[in-house]
């Protein structure tokens, strides 16, 4: 039995959550979130925000969801 | 779709991930002949198999124990070799402790297909009872998550004893792990969340099949989880269980 293996062995039996978070607070949703800000300082008068620019807020904010 | 994390060729994560693979289609699909060697293929006779194959625990014999196919003596004989090869560590109580509970769970899986693993040289000693699970929600499923292998219908009946009632707090755990995008974890409270939903107050089973978010986060999981086969039989199995 070789070192590595039993080590890799033993972490991926111990691992438990990942520490790394993919979700909407995390670093990889926050160029989403940052445009969002952007584009919701400008919305058109009367319109709600999820349909500003064609949609594409209500979009992005989908993909970012899933 | 988040991809997380990719392993690398020829490391004990690739021969697990080829397994459980090969696990989740085999629990998929009844008509599908499955052996735990076959599907391993060349990894079968090296170091790295057998590790995938403790990796992965009592969930090896699910295709067996879920789905009534006979277990093949060279598939009960590879696993006796694994666990003599990767033996249970002794060192850390913490470590012991999740061993045992992981290697109780797999003689109670061998015990369901008529094979007896008790007293096999590798395994860890069987966990001493405990003064009950953590009291929060989140280190509930911090605690059951690396446990997922013993969410089988054989479970240790003390634990799911322990487990009733906490039907809520595993939602939250499963809603906190979707919401991270930690999909393994996800679909792994996703299992526990079926077995609690099959017990009634006193351990007995009962028709009630989880909570309403149970059968939309498990397609949520398959189709994000695609790509990672490990995500695949957590929530294979779950389906297998939510059956019963």
């Amino acid at each position: 039995m070789s070192v590595e293996n039993s080590t890799e062995m033993r972490a991926l039996i111990a691992a438990g959550e990942t520490s790394t978070s993919f979700g909407p607070g995390s670093v990889r949703g926050a160029g989403v979130l940052l445009l969002l800000a952007i584009l919701s300082a400008n919305p058109r008068r009367n319109e709600p925000i999820e349909d500003a620019f064609e949609g594409s807020v209500q979009n992005l904010t989908c993909a970012a969801a899933f | 779709m988040t991809t997380p994390h990719q392993p690398s060729p020829n490391t004990v994560e690739t021969a697990t991930c080829v397994l459980a693979g090969a696990l989740s289609r085999a629990l998929r699909e009844d008509d599908r002949s499955f052996g735990v060697r076959h599907s391993l293929g060349d990894w079968g006779d090296g170091t790295g198999g057998l590790a995938a194959l403790r990796v992965l625990g009592a969930d090896v014999l699910t295709p067996f124990v879920l789905t009534g196919r006979p277990l093949p003596a060279e598939d009960a004989a590879l696993v006796r070799t694994a666990v003599r090869a990767h033996p249970a560590p002794r060192l850390q109580a913490r470590e012991t402790a999740l061993w045992g509970t992981r290697d109780a769970a797999l003689v109670d899986a061998l015990a369901a297909v008529g094979v007896d693993g008790a007293g096999w040289e590798g395994l860890a000693p069987a966990p001493p009872p405990n003064g009950g699970l953590a009291a929060d929600w989140l280190s509930l499923a911090a605690l059951l998550v690396p446990l997922a292998s013993a969410a089988h219908p054989f479970a240790d009946a003390a634990l799911r004893a322990q487990l009733a009632g906490r039907g809520p707090d595993l939602t939250r755990g499963l809603v906190r792990s979707l919401l991270r995008r930690d999909l393994l974890s996800a679909a792994r409270l996703a299992r526990w969340i079926v077995l609690d939903g099959q017990s009634g107050p006193a351990g007995q089973p009962s028709r009630l099949a989880g909570p309403p978010l149970l059968a939309p986060a498990l397609e949520h999981l398959e189709v994000l989880g695609s790509g990672d086969p490990r995500v695949l039989l957590e929530v294979a199995v779950a389906r297998r269980l939510m059956a019963r």
